[in-house]
Formats: C-alpha cells, structure tokens, sequence
C-alpha cells in the first residue's frame, strides 16, 4: 500500500524491494547511505515508499557526484545564477557541458542539519541571516566541499532579488568571476509599441525581448568560446525540445497529482520533481526517466483508487520553496494536501514555444519569469493555477531574509483573497524549522480548519 | 490595498512612500529600480496615489552596450511619460542654458564643500538633487571647524538620520566625503558642453550612467576603485558606513568595504525608527571610533 514512510523504515523495505528484483539506475542505492554522507535531514522526514520515490531521492542526493564524475570526465561544468530554468536550456544544447544552480546550496544548511557549516562561513564573510539562506552558496565555494567550482558562472541581475544580487558579488570579490547579464523589469507595453504575449500569459514589449534576445546571444558566445564549439539554432531546438519533454511530463504529474481525488503522492516528493524543473538536476535524460517512473506510479495509484492521505484532507496551494523540506510533511500531518505549487519558476514549468526561431523564443521565457514583473502579475497566475488544480486555500512561505517577500505577501494575498475567496495564510521558516514545529503546526491547523468550517 | 508595507521593509522606502502619497501636488511619481525594495515598492506606490507612477529601469550591469542601451531607452521613455503629462520637450537652446546654469552651481556647491558643516552641505545637496540649484544655495557663509577628516558612505540619508553628522564632528571629526546617495557621491561628471550640443541623451548617459559610483552595479569594481582613489585624495583617516535595516546591497558591502580600505571603518544601522533608541548607542559606538582615529 502506498504510504509515507520513514528512513528506518525504508532500510527494510529497501531489502525487500531488492529481493523482489528491484532494479535500479546507476545512482541507486539505499537511501542511509546519504545519511552517512551528512544528509541527516533524512532522519527526520517521511518519504513516500515508491520505487519511483527512491528514484527520485538518490537522483537528488546524487547530483554532487555526478558534477564530480563529469568533471573528471572533461565535461565543461557551468553554473547559472538566479534566473531558474532558461539559460540551462542553452547550456545542455551542448553535449559535453553540464549546468547547475548553485543557488541550490540553500538547501543545504536544511539537508545536512547546518552540519556543514556553511551558514557560519557566510556570517563570517558578513552575511548574515538578515540576508535570504542562499548565503550558504558562498559557504559551499570556500569549502569546495560540495559541488565543483564551475568552469564558467552566469548570472542575472537587475529585475532580482538584491540579496542574491548581493551575495552573487560577494562571491565574485572572493575571487570567483562572474558573467553577468541583465533581466530588464517587465514592464506593460505602452500604447503603439510593439508588443508580444509571453508562454505565461503576461505581456511584454518587444523592445526588452529584443534586449534579453541579444544577452543570451552572448551567453550563448562564451559557451561556445569555452567549449571550442559552434552552436547551430537547430541544436538549441534540440535542447528546447527535450526541455519540453521535461516541462510536458512534470505539468501532466501535476494536474494528476494535484487533481485525483486521493492523493497519490507526498508534497515532499511533488516539491523536490518540480525542482527538477529548472537545471534537470545535472542529467537532462535521467530527468526525463525520473519524471516518467514517477507520473507512471502516480497513474497506477490513482488507477487502483490509492492513495497516502484520507480523502477529507484539504486542497492547499503553496507558494515559495520552503528553507525546511519538514514543513511539507507537516502540512500533510495536519490534514493538507499539495494542489498546485508556485516555486517562484513557473516559467520553467510552461511550454517554450517551438515554433520561433529559438532564441526568441527562450528570451520571451526568461521575461515571463514571475519574479521580473509585478507582484500583481503574480498573482493572476497563481490565480489562475489554484482555479486549475481546486485548491481551497492557500500558503504564502515567506522565505527569512529575501527582500521581495515583505513588499509582495500582502499583494499576493489580497489578490487571492479578492478573486477567489479562499484563506490565504503567510508563514516563514529557516532552515530548521524544529524549535517553531508546535507554532508552524497550529498555523497549519487553523487553516485547514477554517476551509473544513465553509 | 491603502496602507504602506512595514516589517522587513526598509525605512527609507516606508518614509519615502509616506512622504509621497502625503504630498498635495503631484501628477506624477518617477521611481528607479536601483534596488529591489524601490522596484517593488513601484507597485504600491501606484495604489496609494491617484496619480501615475513611472518605473525607470537602471541597469545593473555596465559592461557592453547592452546596459547602456537599456539607460537611453529609458530615458526616451522618461520623456514621453512626461510629454503625456503635458510637458514639452525643451528647446535646444533652453536645453544648453540649463546645462550652463546647472554646472555652474554643481561645481559651486563642490566648492563650498569644505566651508560649511557637513550638516549645512547635505541640506545644500539634498535640495540640489531636488532640483534647486539656484546661485544664492551657494552665496551663504557658515564656517565649519576643522577636524580629522573623515567620510560617511550609505544609501539615501533621511533627515532624522543627520544628528549623526553633529555627533561625528562634535566629536572631533569633520567630514569631508558626504558618500550618501543623497551626498555628493551622485553627482554626475560635468557634462561635456559639445558633446551634449550634438548628443544631450548621449551626454546624459555618459554624466550619470557611465560615471557615478554605486555598490549596486554589477560588477562593482568600479566602486571599490572610487572608494580608494577618494580616500586618498581626502586624505581620510576614518569612514562610517551608514545603513538602514534591510538594506541588503550595502549591509552586504560593509565586509568587503572595511577589507578593502586600511583605515578605520565603522558601520552604523541607523534602526528600524529614526532618532529614537539606537543613537545613544551609535554615539558610543561612534566615541570609541574617533578614539582609535585619533
């Protein structure tokens, strides 16, 4: 039966999948093991009991060792910053270069426990926890402990958040080069100019198209000047379209997951598939075999009318990445259930257009990019996400220290509450969230309570 | 959606959102997306006053031509939002005369620097950012004692905020660099008279985009390179970084800044509530500074 378990548990029933004839991808292996790497978080989370789930796990957990091992192999490793999921579908156009978010660091401080002590080597650098949990991103570059110093940084600025813009410079003056590239603030078309609708639904002019077009031109040279290659548009259509085999089987994971009637799998797990999203968790391929392991048990679940959570449990749209990955377990312990997600990247879960010439067409996805707009624009979408999937409510995460999270809640909240008359509550939590479980607990509570009394 | 965003906000946005939607006479409200905070606090700004409100993009970035194509687009659009209003575009003539006129009392203003207070000379560059720059700021006479020489360094200095620049030369120092956003840092270059004959926007780019120092800019180099070439050429013995709460871009910088320079730097979080709690603490904290300048 489909249920969550915990870590104890799965070592047994990992014995058991195996005698059963598990068989499983080069990275597999028994989920402990991570635990004795530092993943001590694992400890403490309730994990779905799937094969896929395992998958899916060992394939996050992994992703160090397979920058590690494409290093070794001489593959040019790249490191994109901040704008979450368009320019690695440049980068992976490339055969034999691999990119990653090393914003992904900010989980790190919640998976390993802070036992790595990154969010102390950011204090000592003079960033301290007035500032968003991606510091530990500069912690993970001065221990060089975690994933290998890229051979080429990108990042965007200026319509982004400053802490991360801050802590981007900060990394670049402890002696780390950065290409930067500038995201122009969205901004609605002005009367008679030219204008173009976005894969997200939002507006934008052509004008600023035209300018993040010719960024991504020059991301695109210094690819090709790091890897001695040409890149032909029809291998960036190439990479678009696996891009799109990616974004095709996590929106249909989605719908399922977020619209069956029972819940076929675990927030946690829903969470850490669509973070795959924005960088295919280093392996493009095996992302697109993770997904699919993982949309095939989900259809089976709902096939044979199972599920993990009681039918009565209520719809909860969240929004904003959580710094502790306990928190979705707790929702789910005090009667919630994920129905739509927005991770502050919901243009890399949208189709990109295949029918422009391909660096059109990734520009418009870079500008349709939640966060370089207006929090109103925000809010429609997530408006319109919440109609899709049926939530009843929903949860603002506000993430500690990032400085768009004071200035957008109220406007994100007013709005749902204005267009769908459903409770909207805000919460934050840091990276371990254990010492405010009972205050985090009874905020969640409260709001599935308030839905149930409708 | 009527009232102001408050925790976690920076002051200086929370009182500059006030002090607008308190102001009688406007038709209009410019903001700039020079940090995020200001970007955002576009949008509410736009709730809280009945007239429109216009977003300038700054770039970030500076190196190439992209940046700057971005800063002359903008500035076109800046002129047509302002022709909507009603205004007209200037003669050229009139143009030159303003330049004439506004250079003159930029470098009048720098030239007095060192005969005011250091609180007369922000009052002095606060109303010349405002736009007032008439002869008679500079005329007055107001001797400033002499001091160490010493600098202030921040983002935009609210006037509750300036008891610190009595406090500082109370004590003994005088301050000789006003690097505030509101100080003289944001001066832009002299504009080139011929150069802005044939080209204004061009110019204008030039005098504020190309040259005026800020942590905010990627890569900031450019900054730290001002930083050490002006405190060598003021001779200072002592700096004060000057910053509100949530300020990430320059409570960032502060680390790098007291690395990077080999004098004594000291940083102030001017608090959530200007003038009340933290200045008998600041003034300790500013005490024992001028003590190891000294």
């Amino acid at each position: 039966m489909p249920r969550k378990i915990s870590l104890d548990e799965w070592d047994v029933h990992y014995e058991h999948l195996r005698v059963q004839g598990l068989t499983e991808p080069f990275y597999g292996g028994p989920l402990r093991r991570h635990v004795c790497d530092g993943d001590f978080r694992l400890l403490k989370l309730q994990l779905d009991n799937s094969p896929a789930a395992l998958r899916l796990w060992n394939f996050l957990l992994t992703e160090e060792d397979r920058l590690h091992q494409a290093r070794r192999e001489g593959k040019k490793i790249v490191g994109t910053m901040k704008d979450l999921g368009t320019v690695p579908v440049l980068a992976f156009s490339f055969p034999d270069v691999v990119a990653f978010y090393p914003d992904g660091a900010w989980w790190i401080p919640c998976v390993m426990e802070l036992s790595a002590g990154l969010l102390n080597i950011a204090d000592s650098l003079g960033i301290d926890e007035s500032f968003c949990p991606v510091r530990a991103m500069l912690g993970a570059f001065e221990t060089r402990a975690h994933f290998p110093i890229p051979d080429r940084l990108f990042c965007s600025v200026g319509a982004t958040c400053d802490d991360f813009s801050a802590i981007a410079q900060r990394l670049e003056a402890m002696g780390h080069p950065i290409i930067w590239w500038e995201m122009p603030p969205r901004r609605e078309p002005e009367e008679d100019e030219a204008s173009v609708r976005l894969p997200s639904g939002f507006s934008a002019p052509q004008q600023l198209i035209d300018l993040v077009k010719m960024e991504f031109q020059r991301i695109r040279e210094e690819l090709e000047t790091l890897t001695h290659e040409t890149l032909p548009d029809e291998r960036i259509r190439e990479g678009i379209h696996a891009a799109n085999r990616v974004r095709a089987l996590l929106d249909e994971l989605r719908l399922a997951t977020f619209t069956a009637e029972r819940t076929p799998l675990p927030a946690l797990e829903m969470q850490i598939a669509e973070m795959l999203a924005i960088h295919f968790c280093s392996n493009r391929e095996e992302t697109i075999n993770v997904l699919q392991d993982l949309l095939e048990e989900v259809h089976s679940r709902i096939q044979k009318n199972e599920g993990i959570l009681s039918r009565s449990a209520v719809r909860v749209f969240w929004i904003n990445p959580v710094a502790d990955l306990r928190l979705m377990n707790w929702l789910e312990e005090c009667g919630g259930r994920l129905c739509g997600s927005e991770y502050l990247f919901c243009h890399a879960l949208d189709p990109i257009p295949e029918d422009l010439p391909p660096m059109e067409a990734l520009a418009r996805m870079a500008l349709a990019d939640p966060m370089v707009g207006s929090s109103s624009d925000r809010a429609e979408r997530i408006c319109r996400d919440i109609r899709r999937f049926g939530a009843q409510a929903a949860v603002i995460s506000r993430i500690p220290g990032a400085s768009h999270c004071a200035l957008e809640g109220r406007i994100l909240r007013n709005k749902i509450q204005t267009v769908l008359d459903i409770p909207v509550i805000e919460l934050e939590a840091p990276p371990l969230a254990d010492s405010m479980e009972p205050t985090l607990r009874t905020r969640l509570e409260a709001l599935v309570e308030t839905v149930k009394r409708k | 959606m009527r009232s102001r965003p408050s925790a976690g906000v920076c002051l200086y946005l929370q009182s500059w959102l006030c002090a607008v939607q308190a102001e009688p006479e406007k038709d209009a409200v410019i903001m700039t997306t020079l940090c995020d905070p200001m970007r955002r606090g576009a949008e509410w700004m736009a709730e809280l006053v009945e007239c429109p409100v216009f977003l300038f993009a700054v770039p970030s970035t500076w190196q190439g031509s992209i940046p700057r194509r971005l800063y002359r687009d903008e500035l076109h659009r800046l002129g047509r939002f302002l022709e909507k209003l009603g205004g007209t575009a200037p003669e050229r003539e009139s143009l030159m005369e303003w330049r004439v006129n506004y250079d003159a009392a930029r470098r009048n203003l720098r030239n007095r620097q060192h005969d005011l207070s250091a609180y007369r000379f922000f009052e002095m560059l606060v109303e010349f950012h405002s736009g007032s720059f008439s002869a008679s700021l500079v005329n007055e006479t107001c001797p400033s004692r002499g001091g160490i020489p010493v600098g202030i360094l921040g983002g935009p200095l609210l006037r509750d905020s300036t008891v610190l620049l009595n406090q500082i030369e109370s004590l003994g120092g005088k301050i000789v660099l006003n690097g505030m956003e509101n100080g003289e840092r944001t001066l832009p270059l002299p504009f080139d008279p011929e150069r802005f004959r044939d080209d204004p926007i061009e110019e204008l780019v030039h005098a504020y985009f190309d040259s005026i120092p800020d942590p905010a800019r990627r890569p900031n180099d450019g900054f730290y390179t001002w930083l050490q070439e002006i405190t060598l050429v003021r001779a200072l013995r002592g700096l004060a970084v000057l910053y509100y709460p949530w300020c990430d871009l320059w409570h960032a910088e502060i680390h790098r800044i007291k690395e990077t320079l080999s004098i004594p730097v000291i940083d102030i979080n001017l608090g959530e509530t200007p003038g009340a709690g933290d200045s008998a603490r600041a003034l300790t904290r500013i005490q024992s500074w001028m003590d190891l300048i000294r």
